[in-house]
């Protein structure tokens, strides 16, 4: 017996892009992007003679979907047959009452799984599909707390969307807790998991993650794509991740130390993000380059003209700079000065290290920065 | 900033003079016009330019004009200095014409001539130095009348232009002021705007998010009456759905329904032609007889049955016939025996059968008469029995008592204690009675006689039971009226008692005996009426015996009933034995008279099986006529005559039943409306749309058929199932084509709430560096008026320091206005501030003095290091005084330059005391130039 499927998680159609900084008609084009990456899914699915394609949870947001997400998810469905499809609800896409799972008419060949516990679904002759489904949008419970299956009544495969507490990313929410090495413990030979969106394929475990098909913030770098798992009659399975996405997230660093005017600024920045997308389809390009480096105060750094610029110059699709430029001017003796934009500056940095939180001390900061510019007869560059 | 060396091409009287300046001090010595202030005004003009005019402004009044070199030589100056960052600079000016050509040329470095530009102008001073060319003039350089109040260049007049560059100094160090850096951040905060002014980034982005929030706010509302809508779509095409689901399953059944019925009738139409075949076949077989003579089919089974049955009488008669010869010569020869017989017998009375009932009669009687004779002969053994009761009634002692004192005395006793009647004495007396008589009954089976027997035992017995009673009463009557019982009939009182004990058992088998004795007369009254019977019946037997005329003989008297008995039983005897003669007779006679009949009627069989062969034969004849009319042939025998017709009959009746059935089948065929063919394709047609349906046409077959009122029912359900299904439908069809408007102008969600994060984090970010801004406003406005505060007091200081050693303590507080430069002091002999132009005026000009000093102290230690130029700055000056401000001008010469100009020479002579090594002297000598290397120079010396 050999089975093979598309495992894949964590699409989050109709996700808000403002985070990355898309909006209007950029925005759209990533929401459409991950329409497409679905379409894209099933496509790759079939070639690869799957007979079914597992989603581990996060399919959609919940709060923002609509009727018309509904209606493509159930039309996309319903083109995947005879390829069975089998859901299992994560936390941005629980199974509330109101839910598009709960208000759909699935095609034939979808199962939805409903209970917050583990239920089985034959797939052939001695392999059972297990799966459960977030029935909230914080589900605190352990995925794997249950008894131990019998190897012997065939292989047993998990899909559930959980966060695996000893890989978890710094700031993950923790929804369905579990930890890796319960999952040959209970029985499974392998679990097929979603809500990381960093890709991990532990064959030790059998934990599968594979990560978001498409990029959703600029730290969801690299290759992405859903997992092709083939699992074998003695329980192998066998796992190759893909590489399908068709947007890209960069993020480098882009040193401004000497620039003495935007403009140059504005040409290094472009070079930066010509050289690292190089390959890869601009206008499926998402940028994020930090600025570092000592600037002088007379080099005016406004962000917003030099995303724009640059964005204009290399046709990316976006380009997000955060100034993380210091100035050239040593702050120190800046201090020291007996004058009037000493005596600010050190008011300044003594009102930043008395903020009462880290939102006032980036304004002082900024306070500084922005008066230190004026005092140098700059123009003010706005960060 | 350290001036070294200048080259005058030609400047007012200077002519290709070349200066070069101490590092620290340098005194110009000269007499008057010999160029000491044309030599300070060409360093000015060497680091700011030198005016023009143009622009409304005189050229021939102009500086430039003014400081033409006398001679016609060329107009030029070159100045060479340091900056205190070691960088040398040579700034050299063509003045020929108005438009001056000027270049800066680091030294070991590049022209930067562009960069000291300002305008047209090429202002090296105002870069290097840090202030313009009045803030200059109205600290460092010092002409000729600078120390006079109201001087064009005094501070006072340059007040503002001083306050700037003070700012500038205290602010920034020469850089911009904190008001110009101000300007900046509001001309930043002008780019970032307000959420009120629309047409900045933070007004549109708040504006912009309004918007959204109505818009999204809109949106939604939209999609929550669109997920409405959806959801009833939902619900209708449910419904549609259920409607058409029931109107499928409606149709199926019918058409299922339909399909068995079609089965049914097609099964019906193939069996109907199948059975009209079969009737054509049997009309075709029987076709010969389709016009067979069916009416006489009765009459020819009626005359094969008749002949049948003619025949078999007749061959009945024959045998009969045949079987009675035998018979008949039987009887023929016994009626010859009886005739013999009744010969011998003789005559017998006619009434002999009425004489043989008589006698019958007579029997029954004897029988009957014996029987109650046998009955009542049982007179001993009722005698014997009273006979014991009389032993017994004796053997009591008082056998001799009469009945009557029996009863006397019972009374009697029955008084004095009352003795109760026992209660079964009655019913003891009673009971024999009645099983007497019931015997007698039994025994006599003599109705009437035992019926009337009976009664007189009754009445005999009541009477008895009431006669008992009656003297026991009266015994007991006497008894109580006496005291005790007396002495009757000559018993004694002992006698008594004990027969008063006796006498129950004395009073019963009184009782018995009387019984026994009514018994007895009954019976022999019973006996005298069997008695009576049997001599009756005796008489009868007699008068019969001689009517049969049998001798009778003499009437025993009237004996003994049993003697009688027998008599009659003889004579009945003889009686019957005479009957029987004659009874005999009667027999033979009967006998023969039966044989007579039984010959005659043997006889009678030849008639009959004469009749017999002629029915036959007329049956048969009349048969064969039939059969040949219906042109059938002769058939030998009747039964097969009569089967040929029948068969003929029943092959015509089969021809016109298989035309009747034929027309009905036919009929039943047409009533189908269709045919075969049709009914097919109908079922075809049906099984097709079941088919098409889901349904099983196969199974559908062997349904069972619905009634036209259930298919009726099934078209009105399925009639009603589509007009749901199509009104759900259509309303569906409705909703959706609305919806399917809708969806393409639904707003886009998530695009309005993309757009909405955007602006939101314009706003904040707008909102954060509007903040950050202001912040940095407020912090410059706060560490500007801290350090503005600073320096009024910092130049009143250092004024008030020098004056102080100046006059001997005796100005000890300065007042310093920065906002009009104007100094005035505190006397020693006055309280109060002293205006600066109320003072002497060689104070005044010290004052003066000691202000430009503290404003270049100033001006230098926030940056470029200003060379001070002081011409003739000492003139009011006393030599006490003076010398303070040489040494003043000394220690100055530390940080900043001087170059102090004088016509006298003793003041030189005093500076190059007080300094030492760090003056030097310059001489300039009012003679004409000379020559020196074929150019006209003037005579400097440099001491």
């Amino acid at each position: 017996m050999s089975y093979r499927l598309l495992h894949f998680a964590d699409l989050h159609l109709d996700r808000a892009f403002a985070g990355m900084g898309c909006q209007g008609e950029l925005a759209r084009r990533r929401r459409q992007g991950l329409r497409d990456a679905l379409r894209l899914a099933g496509t790759v699915a079939r070639d690869a003679g799957c007979a079914a394609v597992t989603i581990g949870g996060d399919l959609y947001e919940d709060e923002r979907a609509d009727v018309e997400t509904a209606r493509f998810l159930v039309e996309t469905f319903a083109s995947w047959k005879p390829m069975r499809v089998f859901l299992a609800p994560g936390n941005h896409d629980p199974l509330l009452p109101g839910s598009i799972y709960a208000r759909s008419e699935w095609p034939g060949n979808v199962h939805l799984f409903r209970e917050p516990h583990f239920e089985p679904v034959a797939l052939a002759d001695g392999l059972t599909l297990w799966g459960l489904a977030h029935r909230e949008p914080a589900w605190p419970g352990d995925p794997l707390d249950m008894a131990p299956l019998d190897a012997r009544d065939g292989v047993h495969i998990a899909l559930f969307h959980g966060a695996e507490l000893g890989s978890r990313p710094d700031g993950k929410s923790v929804h369905g807790p579990f930890r890796a090495e319960q999952i040959r413990q209970r029985g499974f030979a392998a679990a097929l998991c979603g809500h990381y969106h960093r890709r991990r394929v532990d064959g030790a475990s059998g934990l599968i993650y594979p990560g978001s098909p498409e990029p959703l913030t600029f730290d969801e770098t690299g290759d992405r794509g859903g997992v092709i798992v083939d699992i074998g009659g003695d329980g192998r399975i066998g796992s190759e991740p893909l590489a399908t996405n068709r947007w890209r997230a960069l993020t480098q660093q882009c040193d401004v130390s000497g620039c003495t005017s935007m403009s140059a600024v504005i040409d290094m920045l472009g070079d930066t993000c010509t050289m690292s997308g190089d390959g890869h389809a601009p206008d499926r390009l998402m940028h994020r380059v930090d600025l570092v480096g000592a600037v002088d105060w007379s080099v005016p750094l406004d962000t917003f003209t030099l995303e724009t610029t640059v964005r204009e110059l290399t046709g990316t699709a976006l380009v997000r700079v955060r100034d993380m430029t210091t100035p050239e001017h040593d702050i120190a003796r800046v201090v020291d000065e007996r004058s009037t934009r000493g005596a600010f500056a050190r008011a300044a940095l003594t009102a930043a290290e008395h903020a009462a939180d880290a939102d006032e001390a980036a304004v002082l900061r900024d306070a500084l920065r922005y008066g230190l510019a004026a005092l140098s007869g700059c123009e003010v560059g706005l960060r | 900033m350290r001036l070294e060396h200048l080259e005058v091409a030609g400047f007012g009287r200077l002519d290709d003079a070349n200066i070069v300046f101490h590092p620290r001090v340098t005194v110009i010595v000269g007499d008057n016009e010999s160029g000491k202030s044309t030599l300070q005004r060409a360093v000015r003009a060497a680091l700011y330019g030198i005016d023009a005019g143009g622009q409304g402004r005189a050229v021939e009044r102009s500086d430039w004009m003014r400081w033409k070199p006398w001679m016609l030589a060329r107009y030029g100056i070159a100045l060479t200095y340091a900056l205190d960052d070691g960088r040398r600079v040579r700034v050299s000016r063509r003045l020929d014409t108005r438009e001056q050509s000027t270049q800066v040329q680091e030294i070991g470095g590049g022209d930067v001539t562009d960069l000291l530009r300002c305008g047209r102008v090429v202002v090296p001073g105002r870069f290097h130095l840090g202030v313009e060319e009045p803030v200059f003039c109205a600290t460092a350089w010092l002409g000729d009348d600078g120390l006079r109040l109201g001087a064009p260049e005094a501070p006072p007049q340059r007040a503002e232009q001083l306050q700037e560059a003070m700012e500038r100094l205290a602010d920034t160090g020469r850089g911009v002021t904190a008001a110009e850096a101000i300007a900046l951040l509001r001309l930043a905060v002008e780019r970032v705007g307000s959420e009120r002014r629309l047409g900045s980034p933070l007004g549109a982005a708040t504006t912009r998010i309004r918007e959204l929030d109505g818009r999204l706010a809109d949106a939604r509302a939209r999609l929550g009456a669109v997920a409405h809508e959806q959801e009833r779509l939902v619900e209708l095409e449910v419904r549609a759905q259920e409607a058409a689901r029931r109107q499928l399953a409606s149709e199926c059944r019918w058409l299922t329904g339909r399909l068995a019925d079609l089965g049914q009738r097609r099964g019906q139409l193939d069996a109907a032609f199948q059975e009209a075949a079969e009737h054509a076949a049997v009309i075709a077989a029987t076709q010969p007889y389709a016009d067979f003579r069916i009416a006489d089919e009765e009459r020819v089974i009626s005359l094969g049955a008749q002949l049948n049955q003619a025949t078999m009488a007749a061959a009945e008669a024959r045998a009969h016939w045949e079987a009675s010869a035998e018979p008949r010569r039987a009887v023929a020869r016994r009626r010859a025996e009886i005739a013999s017989g009744i010969r011998a017998l003789g005559d017998a009375p006619a009434d002999a059968a009425e004489m043989y009932g008589q006698v019958r009669q007579l029997h029954a009687e004897l029988a009957e008469v014996a029987g109650s004779a046998a009955r009542l002969d049982t007179s001993a053994v009722v005698e014997e029995r009273r006979a014991a009761l009389r032993r017994e009634i004796a053997a009591t002692g008082y056998g001799k008592l009469p009945a009557q004192t029996l009863e006397q005395l019972g009374l009697m006793l029955e008084r004095a204690p009352r003795r109760r009647l026992p209660w079964w004495v009655v019913p003891a007396a009673v009971v024999p009675l009645i099983a007497a008589v019931a015997g007698i009954l039994l025994a006599t089976s003599h109705r009437l006689t035992a019926a009337a027997g009976a009664l007189v035992v009754a009445v005999a017995a009541v009477m008895l039971a009431l006669g008992v009673r009656r003297a026991l009463v009266s015994s007991s009557r006497s008894r109580d009226d006496s005291a005790g019982p007396a002495p009757l009939d000559g018993l004694t009182r002992a006698e008594i008692d004990r027969l008063g004990a006796r006498l129950p058992s004395l009073r019963a088998l009184q009782a018995a005996l009387l019984r026994e004795e009514a018994l007895a007369e009954s019976r022999r009254l019973d006996a005298e009426t069997v008695d009576t019977e049997a001599a009756a019946l005796l008489i009868r037997c007699e008068e019969l015996a001689r009517r049969m005329g049998l001798a009778v003989g003499a009437s025993p008297p009237r004996a003994h009933t049993g003697a009688q008995l027998e008599r009659s039983r003889e004579l009945l005897s003889r009686i019957d034995s005479a009957i029987g003669a004659r009874m005999r007779r009667a027999e033979l006679a009967v006998e023969d008279e039966r044989l007579g009949l039984q010959e005659a009627g043997m006889q009678r069989l030849d008639d009959e099986m004469q009749r017999a062969d002629a029915a036959v034969e007329d049956l048969d004849a009349r048969l064969q006529r039939i059969l040949v009319s219906a042109g059938m042939s002769v058939r030998r025998t009747p039964t097969e005559a009569v089967a040929a017709f029948r068969e003929a009959c029943a092959a015509r009746r089969g021809h016109d039943e298989a035309l009747r059935a034929l027309e009905q089948v036919r009929r039943r065929i047409g009533a189908f409306g269709v045919d075969d063919t049709a009914a097919r394709q109908l079922a075809e047609h049906y099984a097709g749309e079941l088919r098409a349906r889901g349904g099983d046409p196969d199974a559908a077959v062997t349904a069972t058929p619905l009634d036209a009122a259930a298919l009726q029912e099934l078209e009105s359900d399925v009639e009603r199932a589509r007009r749901e299904a199509a009104s759900a439908g259509s309303e569906a069809d409705a909703l959706r084509a609305r919806l399917s408007a809708l969806y393409d102008s639904l707003p886009s969600v998530a695009d309005l709430e993309d757009e909405r994060s955007a602006c939101v984090a314009v706003r904040e970010r707008a909102l954060s560096q509007l903040a950050a801004l202001q912040r940095s406003i407020e912090l410059i406005e706060e560490a500007t008026r801290g350090t503005h505060r600073e320096l009024a007091p910092q130049l009143a200081a250092s004024v008030q320091r020098r004056l102080g050693m100046l006059t001997d303590s005796r100005y000890t507080r300065v007042n310093v206005d920065t906002d009009h430069f104007e100094v005035s002091l505190v006397c020693s002999d006055r309280p109060d501030f002293v205006p600066l132009e109320l003072v002497s005026h060689g104070t005044r000009d010290q004052v003066s003095l000691l202000l430009r000093l503290a404003l270049c102290e100033t001006l230098s230690s926030c940056g470029e290091s200003v060379p001070l130029m002081l011409d003739e700055p000492l003139l009011t000056s006393d030599p006490q005084r003076r010398q303070l401000f040489l040494e003043f001008l000394h220690h100055l010469s530390e940080t900043n330059q001087v170059l102090l100009t004088t016509t006298d020479p003793s003041i030189a002579s005093a500076m190059q005391h007080t300094a030492g090594d760090d003056c030097a002297i310059i001489t300039l000598d009012g003679e004409p130039t000379i020559e020196a290397a074929g150019r006209r120079v003037s005579r400097v010396r440099v001491v």
